[in-house]
């Protein structure tokens, strides 16, 4: 149980997906300039991530390790997310057609979402059971929607605030991206994972 | 003792009150000129129902409510109505709007005032006929129709008087409570009485200890009867005298967001208000007069006056000993919600409660602001506890969807947090562009949508249209088709209906052409003025095109080159011939229309010889007779077409008549 | 060797087996049709003027939908780009100025003297603002003229006037305050004031 805690607490805070291991960089400043569109992607990311690390995990462990194909792991993964994210995006596009015109190209991008992948490789690498697999896919997630629900809400404040002009649009947020990860990084030693 | 709740922020500016409440209420005389802006109140207009010249007497209704939330307005003074014309409006835009300007004769002569003899025993819907008709507003400054808010069909519980006067600087309910405090009980038993016994509260800030005083003597007057009055005396902050505010403080409960008083079971009236329903149902007297401030370092003497409603700032001003040179700004209102007045012959209104002439650096100079610092400040003095700061980014941002999720229309413009803001920043300013922009998209929304309607039915019409041609003429095919195969099957002999058909038309257009009317000077004006505007816009739409391709299309250009000149003489010509006949207009127009008799008689004549010639035995006598009216008719279309110009006439010629 | 071939089968049958999975899917979320196109509608201003190359408020919409560019609609302005802006994620582009200026809303009002009947106006008007009939008076119901400009072409005699709405105390507004950021210099004088 408790190990199940920190496996999340870890995942979320210590070694936040986007602003420790700087992975999923991609969405992460390109969905969170508006606050409705970010929500829309935590939610759609959350839900890959979550379904592909439970299919990387059951494919590794059921398919690919009783016939000693290992190596083909990377591959064989990418086809389990690139499969998960093409489901997610025709289920947006019927439920919320304005979801799936507002997030456009950001939805099939999670396929090459470098978190996604990481998320299905890290679990290999730490030999997680079952139920691991799936919380670590899920801290991942909550991870990284909980900074781009942050990053959202302060960017549209940033886009009314006197920012001077050399430093308006995409630098001044990646200099805030910056500073975020400076104070995520007042996590680390909270867990030792 | 009754409890007081508070409410959440507030701000306590300097009050100023002692400037202008020393001295007693002094009735000003009556002006050389009254100006009624037909719009005095919030709803529809007033429609005036005197023209200029009409003669008025003082009470007389000049202009009727239209409509359920309107108000009538009264002449305050007898005179005359010299003209209905647009003047500068008491309005933060200083736009015009239709008002009535009576020249007052001096004589200040009554019209015929009714009272009823006993207004206890009046009913309620009586009394609501008799405060209408005396087109009784909101005196407080917001100058609602009295009426529409005492007939709600909630039931209420509650009465509360707003005698608070919150706002620094304005005197002018605190003496009228002085001098007026039985009138005004009385009333409020009226009212009482009016809305079905409810309980009464008159909610009063206790920098006015004279006031309370003189209320509660009144009251004391009233110990036989049971009355249900309780003055309740409330501290001192800005703005405990908004009507929710005021609400929140005496009864402890919130009017929900985007409701009324009435929904909780609550009347608010002004005091100001109340006193003038009782001249209305006591006296008889409509709403003609009102008690004004005029206070500010510039007044000589500051203090309350009765003005007729109508005057002009100006002479106020002038009765007021304001020095102008000394006014550094001239506010409507207070110093918190009144704005600056320009034009001070604007005139005051039914809501005017106070004119303030500030003198250098009495008020707080419109300065340069600074960045918001996020100090919160704002927030914790805003009354209605919304976010301030919010506001103002999303204001500022325009983004106007986020403002109203954070309860724009709920701020009640008071200025608090303009007032405590660190950094000087006009608030309210940006909350009222806000609003301003959130109600025009709403309604540039609306029309759009109403367009697109439109727009929508009309292609629908189209399509109709073209597809019930198309069966229409399906059928017309078939049944033509059917028919003359009949005839032909019937009658195979007969000549070709076709050119029988068209030998008919042709008698038939003769006939027509010979009777036609001859056309008198107004037909062939007009006619001549259309072709002179045809042909002139055709050049210059041709002229355009030529333009246009000059820089394109040569070859275009050389074709259209010509055209331009062709049109361009045509152009002339017609032209020509429009002021030839300009000139011959003004001709005897007496000897136009008898010789047009003439020619319309003799071809009625001629008309008539035929017909009978159908049926006659003596076809050669008729036939004679035939010859000489056509004759006849002949020599009159002439002598018309002599007297007009002809068609064919060259423009040379037309200076011959 | 064998796991060579092994890994080909084992690849396949997840292609296979994803492939048919997603081949269901696409049958079975099916979406027809593109509601998207009525919610871009529903922020332009239905003038219908054509003024952005196309014949009328909703096909604009359909070309917005299909990747067109969204400052085209001068009649809209500033307002109308910023919301589609915000609507489908995409950066707010000033104006077009090759498609016309933002410029107050207009009314048309026949000149009655020189309108000759002839119905070309009413045929042009894009939402039957025009009442008339063939040799009848022409003219033009206020509420319903969107400023469009379509009738002024047709006109033989050049009757037709575009003529600025009034503002009313109704319709008045405020306007934004004007942006003043502090300096350090003396604060000026206080000739002209508009606020209290």
């Amino acid at each position: 149980m408790v190990d199940y805690l920190l496996i999340l607490v870890s995942t979320v805070l210590v070694n936040n997906f986007v602003l420790v291991q700087f992975l999923g960089l991609c969405p992460f400043m390109g969905v969170s300039s508006r606050l409705e569109t970010a929500m829309g992607m935590s939610l759609a990311t959350t839900f890959v991530l979550t379904l592909a690390s439970l299919c990387s995990y059951l494919t590794y462990t059921y398919l690919l390790v009783p016939f000693g194909l290992e190596f083909l792991q990377t591959i064989s993964f990418i086809l389990v997310i690139a499969f998960v994210v093409q489901f997610t995006e025709m289920v947006v596009h019927k439920t919320s057609p304005l979801l799936h015109k507002v997030l456009g190209i950001f939805l099939p991008l999670i396929t090459t979402n470098c978190a996604v992948l990481g998320v299905a490789l890290l679990n290999i690498k730490k030999a997680n059971g079952f139920i691991e697999s799936i919380l670590y896919g899920f801290g991942a997630a909550v991870g990284f929607s909980l900074v781009l629900i942050l990053f959202a809400a302060m960017r549209e404040r940033i886009t009314v605030a006197d920012v001077p002009a050399p430093f308006k649009g995409a630098a001044i947020a990646m200099i805030s991206a910056g500073i975020m990860s400076l104070a995520f990084m007042g996590f680390t030693g909270l867990v030792a994972i | 003792m009754h409890k007081i709740w508070n409410f959440h922020g507030g701000v306590h500016p300097n009050e100023n009150k002692t400037q202008s409440n020393q001295l007693p209420i002094v009735v000003m005389p009556t002006p050389k000129q009254l100006v009624l802006p037909l719009s005095q109140h919030i709803g529809k207009a007033a429609k005036a129902i005197v023209e200029p010249g009409d003669y008025v007497l003082k009470g007389q209704l000049i202009a009727s409510a239209q409509g359920f939330i309107s108000a009538n307005i009264h002449a305050p003074s007898s005179g005359h109505v010299s003209a209905i014309v647009e003047r500068t409006l008491p309005h933060q835009s200083a736009l015009s709007g239709p008002c009535i300007i009576i020249d007052t004769d001096g004589k200040d002569q009554w019209v015929e005032l009714n009272p009823p003899t006993n207004p206890e025993y009046l009913s309620k819907q009586e009394l609501l006929n008799l405060i209408h008709a005396a087109g009784i507003t909101g005196m407080g400054g917001a100058s609602f129709p009295s009426t529409v808010k005492l007939q709600l069909k909630s039931d209420i519980h509650t009465l509360i008087i707003n005698a608070a006067e919150c706002e620094p600087y304005i005197t002018a309910d605190d003496r009228l409570m002085r001098e007026y405090a039985d009138q005004i009980i009385a009333s409020i038993q009226l009212l009482q009485q009016l809305l079905g016994h409810p309980q009464c509260l008159i909610g009063i800030e206790d920098n006015k200890p004279e006031a309370i005083a003189a209320l509660n003597l009144a009251l004391s007057h009233n110990i036989g009867q049971h009355t249900n009055i309780e003055v309740c005396v409330i501290p001192t902050k800005y703005p405990s005298g908004g009507e929710k505010q005021l609400i929140e403080i005496l009864t402890g409960h919130q009017v929900p967001h985007g409701g009324i008083p009435a929904n909780i079971g609550i009347v608010c009236q002004n005091v100001g208000t109340v006193k003038a329903i009782f001249d209305a149902i006591f006296k008889g007297q409509p709403l003609i007069k009102r008690i004004t401030t005029v206070t500010g370092k510039a007044a000589a003497n500051a203090g309350n006056y009765e003005v007729l409603i109508g005057t002009q700032v100006e002479d106020l001003l002038a009765f007021a000993n304001v020095d102008m040179a000394k006014t550094s700004r001239l506010v409507m209102g207070g110093p918190m919600m009144g704005f600056t007045i320009q034009d001070t012959q604007t005139p005051l209104v039914k809501g005017s409660n106070c004119i303030l002439a500030a003198a250098d650096l009495e008020l707080a100079p419109v300065a340069d602001h600074h960045a918001c610092i996020r100090c919160g400040q704002c927030e914790v003095a805003c009354p209605v506890d919304l976010l301030p700061q919010q506001l103002f980014w999303f204001a500022k941002a325009e983004e106007f969807e986020k403002a109203e999720d954070h309860n724009l229309s709920d701020c009640i413009e008071c200025g608090a947090c303009a007032w405590v803001c660190p950094s000087q920043i006009p608030l309210v300013q940006y909350y009222r562009y806000a609003k301003g922009r959130v109600k025009s998209l709403a309604s540039e929304a609306h029309i759009a949508e109403l367009s697109r309607i439109r727009f929508e039915s009309r292609e629908q019409r189209l399509i109709n249209d073209k597809l019930a041609k198309e069966e229409k003429r399906k059928n017309r095919a078939v049944a033509a088709a059917a028919a003359q195969a009949a005839k032909r099957a019937a009658n195979p002999n007969a000549e070709d209906p076709i050119a029988a058909a068209l030998a008919r038309v042709n008698a038939q257009k003769q006939a027509k052409e010979a009777d036609a009317a001859p056309k008198s000077h107004a037909e062939i004006y007009k006619e001549l003025k259309t072709a002179a505007a045809i042909t002139r816009t055709k050049l210059n739409k041709t002229s355009k095109a030529l333009a246009n391709a000059q820089t394109k299309d040569h070859e275009l250009a050389q074709d259209l080159q010509a055209s331009v000149s062709e049109l361009t003489a045509k152009a002339v010509e017609a032209q020509a011939k429009l002021q030839a006949y300009e000139a011959k207009l003004g001709l005897d127009p007496e000897k136009e229309k008898i010789l047009l008799v003439a020619v319309a008689k003799t071809n009625a004549t001629i008309r008539k010889l035929e017909k009978t010639l159908a049926t006659a035995e003596d076809a050669q006598a008729l036939e004679e007779e035939i010859t000489q009216a056509k004759a006849a008719h002949q020599i009159a279309a002439q002598a018309l077409a002599d007297h007009q110009v002809t068609p064919t006439a060259k423009p040379a010629s037309a200076q011959e008549s | 060797m064998q796991t060579f071939y092994l890994a080909i089968v084992i690849l396949a049958l997840l292609a296979i087996v994803f492939g048919a999975i997603l081949g269901f899917a696409a049958i079975r979320f099916k979406v027809d049709g593109d509601p998207i196109v009525d919610q871009i509608d529903n922020l332009l201003p239905q003038t219908q003027c054509g003024q952005c190359g196309h014949p009328g408020c909703k096909p604009y919409a359909e070309a917005i939908a299909n990747g067109e560019a969204i400052n085209r609609c001068p009649p809209g302005g500033e307002t109308t780009i910023k919301a589609l802006a915000d609507l489908l994620d995409l950066e707010a582009i000033p104006l077009d100025a090759e498609h016309g200026t933002e410029a107050i809303r207009t009314i048309a009002y026949i000149r009655e003297d020189e309108c000759i009947g002839c119905t070309k106006c009413i045929q042009a008007c894009p939402v039957d603002a025009i009442l008339g009939a063939a040799k009848q008076m022409h003219t033009v119901i206020i509420d319903e003229c969107t400023g469009c400009d379509l009738c002024l072409e047709p006109c033989p005699v050049d009757c037709i006037d575009m003529i600025p709405i009034d503002v009313t105390p109704i319709s008045w507004h405020w306007q934004q305050p004007e942006q003043l950021i502090a300096t350090s210099s003396l604060p000026h004088s206080h000739g002209e004031s508009h606020h209290a």
